[in-house]
């Protein structure tokens, strides 16, 4: 009768503490799963390391990077879903460094498949054009040959099918295709969006000021 | 003398539901936390999003 009697109320717990278990285990594995889409087909977050995109990204700002505008990629394999466009000249896009695809680059698109690429005293010529971004900063004054270094006389050199040609913001200070060569369409990651954070570690200063910002 | 004394059938019944009251006015929070399945969608966003800002360095 006792055995009976207090039964009931044991299994009711141990199914009320399994169902509960398992309704935790349900929402992790759903947590899981939304950021592996999230990241992999929508949106990804990055942060700045490096001066070599000055004054349009600095030292510890936060970024979103639009993954699906270039198609996105299928995790484990080189192929892609068709892409809403191709990345042009001036975007600010992140890639994998050809060098070491362990790393993640940002720099601005220069030259697109077809170009002619030349640089002449810090300037940049495009097609015989010149072009210049309104982001483009020059802290140095100093102007090397192209025998002494690629930095500030370059090419003239045609920029490959399939490939892109990019340079940082910060002419001066940026290790970009003119010292490693072209971005393979394949090493894309997206285009860089919008600057959601953005903190001065020097200082642990916040600057509210660059938080929301579109990256132009 | 006073008889023998006897349970009542339902004794362990009553102790039992007197322990378990007893383990659930320890933890409220925790409790309350499971009663709404709300709660657990939110944590599941929470956690997704925490994922998505996890940032990675881009040079």
């Amino acid at each position: 009768m006792e055995d009976v009697n207090h039964a009931p109320v044991l299994d009711h717990a141990k199914i009320e503490t399994k169902s509960k278990l398992r309704e935790y285990i349900e929402a992790i594995i759903w947590a899981i799963f939304l950021f592996l889409i999230i990241k992999t087909c929508v949106v990804q977050s990055f942060k700045i390391p490096s001066s070599s995109m000055e004054d349009t990204l600095l030292i510890g700002d936060h970024l979103m990077v639009n993954k699906f505008l270039f198609g996105i990629r299928i995790p484990f394999t080189d192929l892609r879903l068709p892409a809403i466009r191709e990345p042009e000249r001036g975007d600010v896009i992140v890639f994998k460094y050809p060098i070491d695809t362990s790393m993640d680059f940002i720099k601005r698109v220069i030259g697109v498949p077809g170009d002619e690429i030349k640089i002449i005293d810090k300037k940049v010529y495009i097609n015989g054009s010149l072009y210049k971004n309104p982001h483009e900063i020059h802290k140095d004054n100093q102007v090397f040959p192209a025998e002494a270094v690629a930095r500030d006389n370059y090419g003239p050199i045609r920029v490959p099918g399939d490939s892109y040609f990019v340079m940082g913001d910060n002419r001066d200070n940026s290790h970009d295709s003119r010292f490693w060569g072209f971005v393979p369409r394949s090493n894309l990651v997206g285009k860089a969006i919008i600057k959601y954070w953005s903190l001065d570690k020097n200082k642990w200063h916040v600057r509210w000021e660059r938080i929301g910002r579109v990256i132009e | 003398m006073k008889e023998k004394y006897e349970p009542s059938t339902d004794f362990v019944l009553k102790v039992m539901r007197r322990v378990y009251e007893y383990e659930e006015s320890k933890n409220p929070i925790i409790q309350w936390l499971s009663a709404h399945s709300s709660i657990r969608y939110a944590m599941m966003g929470i956690g997704a999003l925490l994922g998505i800002f996890k940032t990675i360095p881009a040079f």
